[in-house]
């Protein structure tokens, strides 16, 4: 059994599952699973957030910003997993990670100010939320408070899970996924997203499309070559 | 003017530019209509006064995407790869074909894609440069090529995220996921749905909607112009 108020790392095929209670908790870990990443061990990060403490602002600055450069170079996929109330540094962080996943009970409350975050607030919805055909100005979610049912809406989570069998239910997410992709493959998607997180939507736009171009042919080049 | 190459034809009728993929049934993009389509891009549409384009498929199907085969083996041999297996140069002509294809997405005029059949992998990235997708019933897009060990090669990642955000446009990548319109339209990555023998009409008559508002256009605006063009267009068919 789980016990909660705990941080700890679990690996269970290929994916890396931390739980945390405090978003400084990552960096005892980080070492570890860069080492599983470079073993090709995993393909995959979840961090779990395991307290019941809704509101955690104790991470430095200094300590987010190694964190968020860790998260954004990362070269597998990373998922933010929430199923309780999310503000302060728990929303900054899962605004940080490729894909969200909440439960019933998660419900975002979003600070009084934009400043508040340590990353440009503005550029992280438009990267999260999309620019084309976007339906809520980022500045209208200044001071609100959204239940899941709504951030799913607004596509700031990719899926409700069910929190009861929550490993199951994280486990087939991840399966449909990752399927039966080879590292490379994954490495390689990886590397043209992390380019659109690390340079934000308004970038120029050949800048942005290079590496989309160079890690299809790249792979493109490895299958041909296998044959 | 028309101007007719093997794959793909260019046509100025009335303001509006066409641009038809034509090698029915499947439409395929080879590496000639590759080829073809940039010069189009590159020589004529860049020069063209149209005030609206339209992209199309000839008959059934919009475009099946690319011929893998061809494609592999044209990108591998033009590639570079280091002794470590990085890829150190790749082709021109492959910046080329993506840059032709976003031309569109920069345009500011409105560029439609009238969408019959299956419009999947990068039929679909041209589609999605476009400003506004339409699907007639039955049609099936998508960008399935990572379930063939690739991935979107021709700016399909980052319409995606310009569409949808990054966590849905990573979960659709990875798992290359393909759909019915109708689901499309839920995620998203199409505008609307009309009765496939009604396609391009519908386009044609939404761009004239367009184009006759007195405020200039922009792409920001494209919800709203749908919303206002179906109540009169409904209205006029019933």
């Amino acid at each position: 059994m789980m016990e909660k108020q705990q941080s700890y790392l679990l690996i269970q095929n290929s994916t890396a599952y931390l739980y945390i209670s405090n978003v400084s908790n990552i960096l005892n870990f980080k070492e570890e699973i860069d080492e599983n990443i470079t073993n090709d061990k995993v393909n995959s990060l979840v961090i779990i957030w395991n307290s019941l403490n809704s509101h955690s602002n104790t991470t430095t600055k200094d300590e987010k910003l190694e964190i968020y450069r860790w998260l954004n170079t990362l070269k597998i996929i990373s998922v933010a997993v929430v199923d309780a109330d999310c503000s302060g540094d728990l929303l900054e962080l899962i605004m940080i990670c490729d894909i969200r996943l909440g439960g019933n009970k998660l419900s975002i409350k979003f600070p009084e100010d934009e400043s508040e975050f340590t990353f440009n607030f503005e550029e992280r919805c438009n990267l999260l939320m999309g620019t084309d055909r976007i339906s809520i100005s980022y500045n209208s979610l200044l001071k609100s408070t959204l239940n899941h049912q709504e951030v799913l809406n607004l596509g700031l989570i990719n899926k409700v899970i069910n929190t009861e069998g929550l490993i199951d239910e994280i486990e087939a997410y991840i399966n449909k996924l990752i399927g039966n992709k080879s590292i490379e493959q994954i490495n390689s998607i990886k590397k043209c997203f992390n380019n659109y997180k690390r340079l934000g939507l308004s970038a120029n736009r050949e800048l942005l499309l290079v590496e989309e171009c160079k890690q299809s042919c790249y792979l493109i080049a490895k299958k041909y070559l296998e044959k | 003017m028309k101007i007719e190459l093997t794959k793909v034809y260019y046509e100025e009728k009335d303001n509006i530019g066409y641009i038809v993929i034509n090698e029915p049934p499947a439409n395929k993009m080879t590496s000639l209509f590759l080829k073809e389509f940039t010069y189009l891009v590159h020589e004529h549409i860049t020069q063209s006064k149209v005030k609206g384009i339209i992209i199309t498929g000839k008959g059934r199907h919009f475009c099946s995407g690319a011929d893998v085969d061809q494609l592999q083996e044209m990108v591998a041999t033009n590639c570079i790869m280091s002794s470590e297996g990085d890829l150190t140069a790749y082709p021109v002509w492959y910046v080329d074909n993506r840059m032709a294809f976003d031309y569109f997405s920069q345009l500011n005029i409105p560029v439609i894609s009238a969408i019959n059949g299956f419009c999947i992998g990068s039929g679909f990235e041209l589609a999605l440069c476009s400003h506004i997708r339409i699907c007639g019933n039955g049609a099936f897009v998508g960008l399935p090529e990572s379930t063939f060990g690739i991935m979107p090669g021709v700016t399909g990642t980052l319409r995606y995220l310009e569409l949808i955000g990054l966590g849905k446009s990573l979960e659709l990548i990875l798992n290359g996921d393909t759909f019915y319109a109708e689901e499309a339209l839920k995620i998203g990555v199409i505008d609307g749905i009309v009765n496939k023998k009604e396609t391009l009409t519908y386009c044609e008559k939404l761009i004239r909607f367009i184009l006759e508002d007195d405020k200039p256009y922009s792409k920001v605006n494209v919800t709203e112009y749908i919303k206002r063009f179906n109540e009169i267009y409904y209205k006029n068919i019933e």
